[in-house]
């Protein structure tokens, strides 16, 4: 039986604890040498302050890295002009107007002759006019405009070309060619042909 | 060295460790079997010492001195163990008093315990305490303490404490018996 102090003993005496009394009660046990190695881990807690610095010293850093990210993002974000989305996003959002005044724009931005060039090479065997229809499907007005302002340029185009010609052949024709072309119409009308 | 003396050495910054170092020395030993009454399991025992001191450790800054060293630690200790108890049990859903032959098999297994069944029984008995008596009979019978100590530790009356004490006594009893009559 453990020694008991006798204040406790007799209290346990008092409430016929005979049972309780006579029980050996140091039935628990520890590992040998316990007690010693149980101090050296408990002064040990004393000894993580080192840790505990450096684990806040590399949580600070932590915190101060994600925090200049924060902000470095934040001002890119603020300082730019507008947030870079890509093109097809870009263009998915836009209304028919801004559609139309987005084409014009890069249209206007290619000379003519950059244009022709572009198409005569013919890109695969694809048409001109496929090519119009397809790029702008969606923007009738524009093809329209494009087509007016190409038909224009070649009409131009040929107009000069027309004139280089007929100015060249005149010029090369004698008055006798002339007249003998015009007599041979003549015979030629006078019998039916 | 007195409490007194330790807690100068563990409030100066300077003296800290030293003081800390005394504190371990003169009570992990006591901590320590005050927890092995309470959790039973040595592996258990040693994790909740090691959270008691922890805490002590990290508390000594902000001790404000209105109770004596040993009446705080003590407190820190029972109260962790008791929190330690209630989630084990929470966990594993054991119910002592439903399967006796289980907990004896399961003492008799646990390499650091000895003893015959009887003091088997008598360890059942303590653990089947409600955590309140468990905390005073523990003190009380084991650590030996008086009730004007474990007042100011456990925040109860002496009136109160000393009833605890004897329905913990009695309870005991009473299993003890009908544990032998059925063995």
């Amino acid at each position: 039986m453990r020694p008991k102090q006798p204040h406790i003993d007799a209290e346990l005496q008092e409430l016929n604890a005979s049972l309780l009394r006579e029980t050996d009660t140091d039935m628990l046990r520890v590992p040998e040498g316990y007690f010693e190695d149980l101090e050296g881990v408990l002064l040990d807690i004393a000894k993580p302050r080192t840790t505990e610095k450096v684990l806040m010293r590399t949580r600070w850093i932590g915190f101060a890295a994600a925090a200049t990210v924060v902000v470095v993002t934040g001002l890119f974000l603020l300082l730019r002009d507008k947030p870079e989305q890509p093109l097809h996003i870009a263009l998915a959002n836009m209304s028919d107007q801004e559609l139309d005044d987005w084409y014009a724009e890069q249209l206007s931005s290619i000379s003519y002759d950059d244009l022709y060039a572009y198409l005569e090479e013919g890109i695969g065997g694809i048409e001109a006019q496929d090519l119009f229809e397809t790029a702008f499907a969606d923007s009738s007005s524009i093809a329209e405009q494009l087509y007016s302002q190409i038909d224009g340029q070649v009409q131009a185009e040929t107009n000069t070309q027309e004139k280089i010609l007929e100015d060249h052949y005149i010029e090369s024709v004698g008055e006798e060619a002339i007249q003998e072309y015009l007599n041979e119409a003549f015979i030629l009308e006078d019998i039916g042909l | 060295m007195t409490d007194q003396e330790i807690l100068e050495l563990c409030l100066r910054p300077a003296s800290r460790e030293k003081g800390y170092r005394l504190l371990v020395s003169a009570y992990s030993k006591k901590i320590y079997w005050h927890v092995r009454r309470m959790v039973t399991d040595h592996d258990d025992a040693n994790d909740v010492v090691q959270n008691v001191f922890i805490k002590i450790y990290r508390g000594l800054g902000e001790f404000r001195q209105d109770s004596k060293l040993y009446t705080w630690i003590f407190r820190i200790a029972s109260n962790e163990a008791v929190s330690f108890i209630q989630e084990k049990y929470r966990r594993s859903r054991i119910a002592l008093e439903s399967d006796q032959a289980a907990y004896i098999k399961q003492l008799q297994a646990d390499v650091w315990v000895d003893g015959n069944d009887t003091q088997r029984l008598l360890q059942m008995a303590i653990d089947t305490l409600p955590d309140k008596q468990k905390q005073v009979f523990v003190m009380r019978y084991f650590d030996e303490l008086k009730y004007e100590e474990m007042e100011e530790i456990l925040g109860t009356s002496t009136g109160a404490l000393k009833a605890s004490f004897h329905h913990a006594v009695k309870k005991i009893e009473d299993f003890l018996k009908t544990g032998l009559n059925r063995s």
